[in-house]
């Protein structure tokens, strides 16, 4: 297991909120931290979280192989995980093609915050047409490259505010993931189900994740953080249910 | 000889009535979605709050087994303008959340209100 990272802290005063094109503030109404527990419980008794549509569509668990690209490969898997929630057959989408692109082909970090123009404008193109590591820099403007990534565009994004867990936890009671960069590890991840334990009469909250390291990744690549650790810096949700139903 | 026809369409609409009609929606034949076999297209507003039982339904596989099943926001894009999925998103309705169950006939209306009712509802179709 390769634990390459390559999460760079979005710039607020350079990249304000309400200043990155196809997103839109996040405005799921609030739900009491009071009713947390028993939602997180009806999920799990019902078999209706996430990680049941992810396990029964069999999602293959991703690996960045060493590059630094853990930025897009957040936002993919959130993506599958959206496509896999709506019903939309699989298909091998390359975060890699994607991080090439808006990388100019170096092996640099980046934000997940990068890619809605780049997702909504280009798409993302498949293993199909893209090899899986592939850095061809002929690639890009091929035109079966542009022909096959246009169909897995995606042009609606939440921006959830910084450091805001309650946000998160009300988009993930939703079912909607969130790729959120956790800056104690430079990593930036896909937030799948919010969790909790109890603590000294009252509960500690969490959240489980989807990484990009294999599935040798604690549990078959998906890990858990609680408390402080599981407050995340940069926060980016793809709206369910508008991913293009190709 | 009688025709007694209007007698059989009154027996039916009333067996369809008592069967469905306690749902809120209606009964369709020809089946609602093009194409053989089950299909069901749940539609909803994803940025709308749903009661904890309809959410479960959207994660449930339950009834997802031997259908082909779409989970789309009403406001979805289509890359395929020929869609049959599109085609039924687009078909007019007033309820949100709601439901198409289609093989050989179908129903649309409501989302029902948990797990279980859905179950029952598109068991009803299989």
């Amino acid at each position: 297991m390769n634990r390459a990272k390559g999460y760079i802290p979005r710039n607020y005063k350079r990249q304000p909120l309400g200043s990155i094109p196809y997103t839109t503030a996040f405005n799921l109404p609030a739900i009491s931290k009071s009713e947390w527990p028993d939602l997180i419980d009806y999920k799990k008794e019902k078999k209706a979280r996430l990680i049941d549509v992810i396990n029964a569509a069999e999602l293959p668990v991703l690996d960045q192989d060493g590059f630094p690209f853990c930025w897009a490969y957040g936002y993919v898997t959130n993506l599958r995980v959206a496509r896999a929630k709506a019903g939309i057959p699989y298909r091998h989408l390359n975060p890699h093609a994607i991080a090439c692109i808006r990388t100019g082909y170096r092996k640099r970090g980046g934000n997940t915050f990068d890619l809605p123009k780049l997702m909504a404008e280009f798409g993302c193109p498949t293993y199909d047409v893209w090899p899986k590591y592939s850095m061809d820099r002929s690639l890009a403007k091929s035109d079966a490259v542009k022909r096959d990534a246009i169909q897995y565009r995606h042009t609606e994004h939440y921006e959830l505010d910084p450091n805001d867990f309650e946000q998160k936890a009300v988009s993930l009671l939703n079912d909607i993931a969130v790729t959120a960069g956790y800056s104690h590890m430079s990593h930036m991840m896909c937030d799948i189900e919010l969790i909790y334990k109890k603590s000294g009469g009252g509960y500690t909250f969490g959240t489980k994740h989807l990484n990009s390291w294999g599935a040798g990744y604690k549990d078959n690549g998906v890990g858990q953080f609680y408390g402080r650790k599981a407050v995340s810096f940069d926060q980016l949700a793809i709206k369910v249910g508008t991913v293009n139903p190709i | 000889m009688t025709d007694k026809r209007p007698l059989w369409v009154l027996v039916i609409a009333c067996a369809l009535f008592f069967a469905f009609g306690g749902k809120g929606g209606a009964i369709f034949t020809p089946p609602p979605i093009d194409g053989e076999g089950l299909h069901v297209l749940v539609v909803y507003e994803s940025s709308d709050a749903l009661p904890k039982g309809q959410r479960a339904i959207l994660n449930s596989n339950s009834w997802k087994e031997g259908a082909q099943w779409r989970i789309l926001d009403k406001d979805s894009h289509f890359n395929d303008e020929t869609s049959i999925w599109k085609k039924a998103l687009d078909r007019p309705s007033e309820h949100l959340p709601r439901v198409i169950v289609s093989n050989k006939g179908g129903f649309e209306g409501p989302l029902p209100a948990d797990i279980p009712a859905m179950d029952a509802l598109v068991g009803e179709y299989r």
